[in-house]
């Protein structure tokens, strides 16, 4: 971490601020510490890693007129945006979600 | 995340990332442009930097005290941790398995959350809106309006294409505003892999109104700029340096000349006389003196010189630390020279660290007023305070312009120690008084300087950050009491990541 020591013997940069007073600071007040926090949200590292998770809801109908059949495809689709099979995308799109099973 | 590292394609936003990632890139970027771009005189330059300096430090040490309180982890170690064989995409079409990825410049050693980068650009973007309209700048003669939306805080590449001392690329062809300055400084570390999308807005939100607070004090600094009876410009009252236009030419004069251009300069207050065309052309590798007398290099005198070269010489053992101490390192130099500007005026005030966070009067004061008093008393102090300060630039600063005019004593004078303490010494007690009854004894520049670095690094040590490695009663010497060594005992592990679960959750 600080380049000095056994690895895992490092301690965090500059610790002792975690008890960083107002006389620390040279003309100004430290701001209140509940601003700025990492909630549970912050557990969710998915989501930050590849962005949002998504549900998606694909219905396809196919009607086979001689048979007096009607096909429907269904697919459902959970991915986070921004991620398919690897890969990035700017925005989910529906032939890359129809590549993935689908109920017949 | 990943996203936005993936649309990374070319060196200019690369260039971004890197240029960001270094804060000293921007406290330089924005001297060069008050110096290059606007026509600053070295006070007004030394009085933005040390309001800057100070902001950033302030804004730093909160956002730090936050990020040991979170105690998240990076998105290096979460990505490699968590998808070891997921291929991913990131800068430059790179495709990589997780488990081999890297940030795009290093990982820092401190907690991830909220962006350090984002909370200190806040500051200085606020800093900057607050403090440069009371700047007369001008460009090419002309005024120039302030506007934090497009006036320039940081030129653009054409005109800086280089950051001085650090060398890094200024990566963007329009310059940066305050505001977009602050925007892509905290868009970047996202964008480079270092942050979280949460952290970015987050530190903003912690560090809001620090820059702000900062400038309302500076500008109490010069009486009559919050009153709104007088300018920085002339409150500060700059003159120009000893022999300004002697042998100040393309031509260079004979050595006959030029010992009578010294023989003007050589006053106890005085700036020794140097070729400042020669120093233009040495400072910014110019291959000619025809150069040096052009935009922007003309408007760069002695005075600007000594200042930026002093700065300039330790920035590469400055920029060798961790961030949070780089801070800590700037902030004080800074100080050091505002404080001797105040010392030699007859109004302007101090900033005395760990005694008020209000302006004061300097404990001394020269009767003089003149800048080559201040840019002379600023280099004595930097270098009174350097080996307590920052050692290591020790040998940078012998070899520098302002070394070889004033040769200054490095470290605190004997005399000054024997008469009021060694200002590391535990059991030495702060008088004023003393200082000024060893500066009367010979009063100039040398010694003004050495009172004002005694002062400061006596506050400066007792500051909390265990500068000397001495607190705690660590009396090992160096190898077991290291500079900046924690004595709290700070545990990452025990704050509210105790609870955190690892784990896809996909």
């Amino acid at each position: 971490m600080d380049g000095k020591g056994f690895a895992f013997g490092q301690r965090p940069v500059a610790a002792f601020l975690h008890d960083a007073t107002d006389s620390m600071l040279v003309l100004g007040t430290l701001p209140p510490m509940s601003r700025a926090q990492a909630d549970q949200a912050y557990n969710d590292y998915p989501a930050m890693v590849y962005g949002k998770a998504v549900l998606k809801l694909t219905i396809d109908v196919y009607s086979i007129r001689a048979e007096n059949w009607m096909l429907v495809k269904l697919t459902i689709d959970i991915y986070h945006t921004g991620e398919h099979d690897g890969q990035q995308d700017g925005a989910p799109h529906h032939a890359a979600a129809n590549r993935r099973g689908s109920l017949l | 995340m990943v996203n936005k590292m993936a649309r990374l394609t070319m060196q200019q936003q690369i260039d971004e990332v890197a240029f960001f990632d270094g804060k000293i890139n921007i406290a330089i970027g924005l001297i060069a442009t008050l110096l290059l771009g606007y026509g600053q005189t070295a006070e007004e330059i030394l009085l933005h930097s040390v309001g800057e300096t100070i902001a950033v430090h302030d804004s730093g040490v909160a956002v730090w005290k936050n990020k040991l309180q979170n105690s998240r982890i990076r998105p290096t170690t979460v990505i490699q941790a968590l998808y070891p064989e997921r291929r991913f995409t990131i800068n430059n079409n790179i495709s990589l398995r997780g488990k081999h990825f890297q940030a795009l410049v290093r990982t820092m050693p401190h907690s991830e959350f909220p962006s350090g980068s984002s909370c200190v650009c806040q500051a200085i973007d606020e800093y900057t809106t607050d403090l440069w309209p009371h700047f007369n700048l001008t460009s090419q003669g002309m005024p120039v309006s302030f506007d934090p939306a497009s006036t320039p805080v940081i030129l653009p590449s054409a005109l800086l294409p280089r950051i001085p001392a650090t060398n890094a690329f200024n990566p963007s062809p329009d310059g940066y505003t305050a505001q977009t300055l602050s925007k892509r400084c905290g868009e970047t570390r996202e964008e480079g892999g270092m942050h979280f999308t949460p952290s970015v807005p987050a530190g903003r939100e912690l560090c809001a109104g620090m820059g702000t607070a900062t400038a309302a004090v500076l500008k109490t600094l010069v009486p009559g700029v919050v009153e709104g009876t007088t300018t920085i410009r002339s409150g500060l009252g700059s003159t120009s340096a000893c022999g300004a236009t002697c042998c100040a030419e393309e031509a260079e004069c004979s050595a006959d000349q030029q010992g009578a251009c010294a023989a003007e300069c050589t006053g106890t207050w005085d700036l020794p006389w140097f070729d400042v065309v020669g120093a233009r052309v040495q400072a910014f590798g110019l291959p000619a003196r025809a150069n040096a007398m052009a935009p922007p290099f003309a408007q760069m005198d002695r005075q600007h010189l000594m200042v930026v070269g002093t700065v300039m010489s330790l920035v590469p053992d400055v920029t060798q630390t961790e961030t949070i101490y780089q801070f800590r390192y700037t902030s004080t130099i800074d100080n050091l020279m505002w404080n001797a500007v105040a010392a030699n005026s007859a109004s302007l005030l101090a900033i005395k660290f760990g005694q008020s966070k209000v302006g004061q009067q300097p404990t001394i004061r020269s009767d003089m007023i003149t800048s080559d008093a201040r840019v002379a008393t600023a280099v004595h102090a930097v270098a009174g305070a350097l080996t307590v300060l920052l050692p290591a630039a020790k040998e940078a600063f012998e070899a520098s312009l302002a070394y070889a005019i004033l040769a200054p004593n490095i470290g605190i004078d004997s005399s000054l120690s024997a008469a009021c303490g060694a200002l590391e010494d535990s059991e030495t007690a702060f008088s004023a008084g003393c200082l000024l009854s060893w500066y009367v004894q010979k009063p100039g520049p040398a010694r003004l300087g050495q009172t004002i670095a005694w002062e400061l690094m006596f506050h400066k040590v007792r500051d909390g950050w265990n500068s000397l490695g001495t607190d705690g009663e660590c009396d090992a010497g160096p190898h077991f009491c290291p500079c900046y060594m924690d004595t709290t005992g700070y545990d990452p592990e025990s704050g509210a990541c105790t609870g955190e679960v690892l784990s896809r959750n996909e």
